[in-house]
């Protein structure tokens, strides 16, 4: 409930400022996977330490976000709804996941701001977490950048493994560093603790390290070696230290106090293949050991999953400044433009291929919310916009941001058409 | 008799300030007149398309600016023609800015400002096209009347690099090294001209014009034709706006794409996914992916 409020509040912040809409992006990305995992630490979105989901599983994911910019400012609001069925019977994992960010570049290379999330899982126990998270990261070079952040986090866990209740909060905070070392090769480490063991950060402290290859060609293969450790005292409570990958304790739990060292390996292999524009294909395996001072053997566990990833990045805020894309095609000696358009008026062309003569050259609707025109044109370079008059009103209107532009000169900027 | 005295001067410099308008006024139009149609015979004579001159007069009228004013704003276009170099671009901004209702006197600057680079831009233009490369591109690929129109494009587009900030000596070292082997074997004249319109544009230029024209360079040896390199300077925003990264991030990170072979329309994909330069989606400081395959949620 205190999740869906907190998601209600942020979708509310955003709707009284249409005058930002022009900053406004918006982007819609959907997944779909198959696959088997020995261990639920390896599903995504799931990152429970459960090796009785040896199973087959499914996923359907579906993430918005909204993203405005402008100048030294940038907001960010996501969230998005997660279904995982597993196919030898267990309950279904899903759930939502909401955050908001703010970024305020105070320099070039100096960033700070603030993450704002909750989630809600549920299967045969319920998962619910919130957390605020102010951080300030530094870009020493330009390809590396430490990230500092300190904050709460609450946790709630309702029947978890059958009877325990936990509802507890995380003071916590994590030094990160990334760094790419020759673009193809990505570095990042962190040092995860909780305040509450502070000065002795041995009682709680996690490290993970991770070294990543990009293989990129069209295709993208992704491997990626990682080491996390983990060192605690704790008692009955299921405490990862504020680590990544979730909640993690030691399998089947205990009321005492311990010392423990958990070491986890993981490595990963993806590949993606892109399919259309806004389609790709992947294929993702992982091979994991859990090593504990508690134990004497160590675990090992695999995921292997392939998919279909879908991305769009719809105009759905543009009441406030309408931006047209062009499309521009050929046909033996003569040039097709293309444009869509949700508004009254009549479209014009206007540019030096008329000499910018207003009106302008006219666009006819060819389908619903569909204009062209088209053109003969001599090779050269070609600068345009498009005006719309609605009775006795005339605007320029806006292009979208995948258009090619030049400045105007006049402090505006102009579309740019090249025939060759 | 003391109201008499006190208004007769006062008379007196009324009668004479209407009869000075009555003197001056009509002087004054046909002085405008005057200025415009002796520019408009030099104009004519020059070459300028009359018919132009004349349309160009009824939509400056219609903006409510004065022949005096339409003659100033005609100067930059007669004087690139007194030296025989291409003012097109200053008849074509002139109908931009009528149409676009600018006012006068912030036309007047940009055609002044127009007119001067490409009065400059002969000094790097003309002696780049006699290299001996150059030539050899010039007569593999185009004709001799095309040799002419690209010689125009690049004035106009060299011109509109100056005139938007860059130094003569930026463009220059851009062009001399366009004059490479290895380039002009991969490229044609528009994608010359292409290169040149684009390099004001892209957001380092203000700053970094050397690094700017490195990056075209090594784009257009990484396959970048014509269409993408018009996408670049728009692509580069966009990475920048989205992941709010020093430009030199997108940059290096365009060069480190380019030095493995990725293909154009990944690398535009990429920028205006926001994907490249720098840290990639998912850490701080970009716009994270919930879904990046990183198996987390």
């Amino acid at each position: 409930m205190k999740s869906k409020v907190l998601t209600m509040l942020f979708i509310a912040y955003l709707l009284p400022f249409p005058a930002l809409s022009q900053d406004l992006q918006t982007s819609v990305t959907s997944e779909f996977r198959v696959g088997y995992s020995s261990n639920t630490y390896l599903n995504p979105f799931f990152s429970e330490w459960d090796r009785t989901y040896n199973s087959g599983y499914g996923l359907a994911a579906t993430f918005g976000q909204l993203f405005w910019d402008k100048n030294r400012h940038k907001f960010e609001l996501n969230g998005g709804y997660v279904f995982e069925p597993f196919f030898t019977g267990q309950s279904t994992w899903h759930g939502h996941l909401a955050y908001a960010r703010y970024i305020g570049q105070i320099s070039s290379k100096l960033h700070a701001g603030f993450n704002i999330g909750t989630s809600g899982f549920q299967s045969d126990f319920d998962r619910n977490l919130h957390w605020v998270q102010p951080y300030i990261t530094w870009f020493p070079s330009s390809f590396t950048s430490l990230h500092f952040k300190a904050g709460s986090n609450f946790r709630e866990y309702v029947g978890f493994q059958d009877s325990l209740n936990i509802n507890n909060r995380l003071d916590s905070y994590a030094l990160e560093m990334e760094s790419w070392i020759g673009f193809r090769w990505q570095l990042k480490g962190g040092i995860y603790g909780n305040f509450e063991n502070l000065p002795a950060i041995q009682n709680g402290i996690s490290t993970s390290f991770s070294l990543r290859h990009l293989f990129v060609n069209g295709s993208r293969i992704t491997s990626e070696l990682q080491f996390i450790n983990y060192s605690s005292e704790f008692t009955t409570t299921v405490d990862e230290g504020g680590g990544p990958g979730g909640p993690f304790g030691p399998p089947g739990g205990t009321t005492e106090t311990q010392s423990i060292n958990d070491q986890i390996w993981r490595i990963k292999l993806e590949g993606s293949y892109p399919v259309s524009n806004n389609t790709s294909a992947f294929i993702s395996a992982e091979r994991s050991l859990y090593e504990s001072s508690s134990i004497n053997d160590g675990i090992g566990d695999f995921q292997i999953s392939g998919g279909v990833r879908f991305s769009l990045t719809p105009n759905l805020f543009t009441s406030g400044k309408r931006t047209i894309e062009p499309i521009w095609t050929e046909d033996t000696d003569q040039y097709t433009l293309r444009i869509k358009y949700r508004g009254s008026g009549n479209l014009f062309l206007v540019g030096d291929f008329n000499d910018w003569e207003m009106p302008g050259i006219p666009l006819r609707e060819e389908s619903k919310n569909t204009y062209k025109t088209v053109l003969k044109m001599e090779p050269g370079l070609y600068e345009y916009r498009i005006l719309v008059i609605n009775g006795s009103d005339e605007k320029w209107l806006e292009f979208s941001n995948n258009t090619s532009t030049v400045k105007d000169g006049f402090g505006g900027t102009n579309a740019l058409k090249i025939i060759e | 008799m003391r109201k008499t005295t006190n208004i007769s001067p006062v008379r007196t410099l009324m009668k004479l300030t209407l009869f000075s308008f009555l003197l001056i006024f009509p002087a004054s139009i046909s002085a405008q007149q005057t200025s415009l149609s002796i520019l408009t015979q030099k104009a004519s004579e020059l070459g300028i398309d009359e018919s132009h001159i004349t349309r160009l007069q009824e939509r400056a009228k219609a903006n409510g600016i004065s022949g005096d004013q339409l003659a100033e704003i005609l100067e930059p276009a007669v004087t690139l023609a007194e030296g025989d170099l291409p003012f097109d671009m200053i008849l074509e901004k002139t109908s931009e800015g009528l149409a676009k209702k600018v006012p006068s006197h912030v036309l007047l600057n940009v055609l002044q400002g127009l007119q001067e680079a490409t009065q400059q831009s002969v000094n790097i233009v003309d002696p780049w096209m006699q290299k001996s490369g150059v030539q050899n591109m010039l007569e593999r690929t185009e004709s001799e009347e095309s040799v002419q129109q690209f010689r125009n494009n690049l004035l106009k587009s060299t011109g509109r690099a100056l005139n938007q900030g860059l130094t003569e000596q930026s463009v220059t070292d851009f062009m001399n090294e366009l004059n490479n082997d290895e380039i002009l074997s991969k490229i044609n004249a528009n994608e010359i001209v292409t290169s040149l319109t684009i390099l004001p544009d892209l957001p380092t230029s203000s700053d970094n014009p050397e690094l700017s024209g490195k990056l075209i360079i090594q784009s257009i040896k990484g396959g970048f034709k014509s269409a993408d390199l018009q996408k670049l300077p728009s692509a580069m925003q966009m990475a920048q706006s989205r992941g709010q990264l020093p430009v030199g991030n997108i940059v290096n990170g365009i060069f480190q794409q380019l030095e493995i072979g990725a293909p154009a329309t990944n690398i535009l994909q990429g920028l205006f996914d926001g994907k490249i330069g720098g840290p990639p989606a998912g850490v701080p400081g970009r716009p994270g992916n919930p879904i990046d395959g990183s198996g987390n949620g």
